[in-house]
This record gives structure tokens, sequence and C-alpha cells, in this order.
């Protein structure tokens, strides 16, 4: 007993609050269809049932509508950690082409997109301002010569999975500075 | 302004075979043009030369005109092209 009724909590915790409505109205329509049945004759009057089914149906309706949305598929989460060395947060620097260097642990880089998702595994996305740097051959850990125009601007290394999505846990595998560029053009 | 909003639960929808409409697959804009993506999806993903975060907005003006090329994790065709063209005068 102590099992099932683990089990129902979890479905009423899984399926949100609004789920409520719709096991509320399935348990009015079990005691209406109960009493129906002649069973509870003696506590709930005849249009007692009647009322129990109609609240049931109404509400199990209301509660299905709002408990029906798309099927969500989590993400799954990675190994992984990713650090920029250099430049250092909040730096200021020349501009222009800059070099920027990645430390990447727990963490196999590959060289191929593909549909399946490997945990452990996948691409080092290198961003300036969430637009992608162009990295050398060999999308590894080191250094990259992205170019930094002139201004404050952001530069962020994420961990994306082998279909170039990120991960569940994505802000467990990014880092991000902030940086000044004094001059350059892009 | 060439704005597009990636909705939460998208890439798991894109994922299951439904092409969303969210972003066209070739995309025409002219130098000086600013492209705006905002993604509310939990998850990041990669559209053609941007990566946008999860909950994240990317923000971009074309300098030079040109042809961008990329993957788009928000197309079932896993592509997209951007043609950048001088502005007419």
């Amino acid at each position: 007993m102590r099992v099932e009724m683990r089990v129902l909590a979890h479905a009423f915790n899984a399926a949100g609050p609004r789920a409520w409505l719709l096991w509320l109205g399935l348990a009015l329509l079990l005691g209406g269809a109960l009493r129906v049945a002649g069973v509870g004759r003696r506590w709930i009057p005849e249009w007692g049932a009647v009322i129990a089914v109609a609240s049931g149906v109404a509400l199990a309706a209301i509660g299905n509508a709002h408990t029906e949305s798309p099927a969500r598929v989590s993400r799954p989460e990675t190994t992984g950690s990713v650090r920029i060395t250099a430049p250092s947060d909040e730096a200021t620097i020349a501009g222009g082409d800059t070099a920027v260097e990645v430390d990447v642990a727990d963490f196999v880089l590959v060289t191929g997109t593909s549909r399946g998702v490997r945990p452990g595994y996948g691409h080092l996305h290198l961003m300036v301002d969430g637009i992608l740097a162009p990295l050398s051959a060999t999308p590894g850990a080191g250094r990259h010569d992205v170019c930094v125009p002139a201004g404050r601007h952001t530069i962020t290394a994420v961990l994306v999975a082998e279909d170039h999505a990120g991960w569940g846990n994505e802000v467990d595998v990014t880092h991000s500075v902030a940086v000044t560029a004094r001059t350059g053009e892009c | 302004m060439h704005e597009y909003t990636i909705p939460a639960g998208a890439y798991a929808r894109t994922e299951a075979g439904e092409d969303l409409g969210i972003i066209p697959a070739e995309i025409e804009v002219h130098v000086g043009d600013r492209m705006r993506i905002v993604n509310e999806d939990e998850t990041g993903q990669t559209i053609g030369p941007y990566y946008v975060g999860p909950r994240s907005t990317v923000e971009h003006v074309f300098r030079e005109a040109g042809v961008i090329e990329g993957l788009c994790t928000a197309h079932p065709e896993r592509s997209i092209r951007i043609v950048v063209s001088e502005r007419p005068t």
C-alpha cells in the first residue's frame, strides 16, 4: 500500500498542479459511479451522485485540457569542463586577431557531426558575442586566433554535443570572459 | 531587423521531425542589416554562424557581402544559408 501511495504521489507531482483537476474529476466520477451502483447509499443521496458525476466530467475535462502539452524531451547532461585561460576576464586587449587559449578536460572533442548524442563527446564552440569563431583545423583545446573588434565583448567557450546543440547542463560546460579591445576591425 | 524567436521546446520538436518554421532555410539580407535570434528554449542551438545558448539572445550586424552556409539545429534538414548582398542604392 505504501508503494502504491508513493507511485500515486509521484504521478501527481510529475503531472503538475493542473493535473489535480483531472485527478479530482476522476475521483468524483468514480464516487458518483459507485453511488449509482449502489455503494454508499447510506451517506450519499441520489442527487449527490448526479452532482458528483457532472462535476467529475467537468473537472476531468478542464484538467485534461491543461495537462496536454507537447512531450518535453530533456537534453542529456555531460561530463567535461572548459575554461578560457587567456585573455583573462575583464582584460583590456589590443583587439583584432586575438589569441584565445582554451582548456578542455574530461571531454572528447570530435570532428564529425552526428545526430547521436554521447555524453562526454562533442565539439568546442568559441564565440565572440554569440558569433561563432572559425576554429583552426583541429577543433581542440589550446590556442585559437579569434578576431575581436574594438569595444567591449564577451568571449565564450562552450562544449556542445555531436549534433551541435547544447547539453542539459550547459552552464557547467560554458566559460565566458569579458574583454575590452582598444582597436580592431573584424 | 531580421528577428527570429526559437520557442521553448523547439529542439525536442525539431528532433521529432517537426518543421516549426522558426527560421527560413535561406535568408537574404543586406549589408548593414541586423539579425536578432532569441532562444526561449532550454537547449542551446547552433544557427549557422551563431550559437544561441538557452534563454539567450544573439544580435549581429552584417558588415560585408557574401554567402554564409552552416549547420542549423533549428531545421530538420540541419542547414541554413544566409545571402548577404550590398544594399541597393
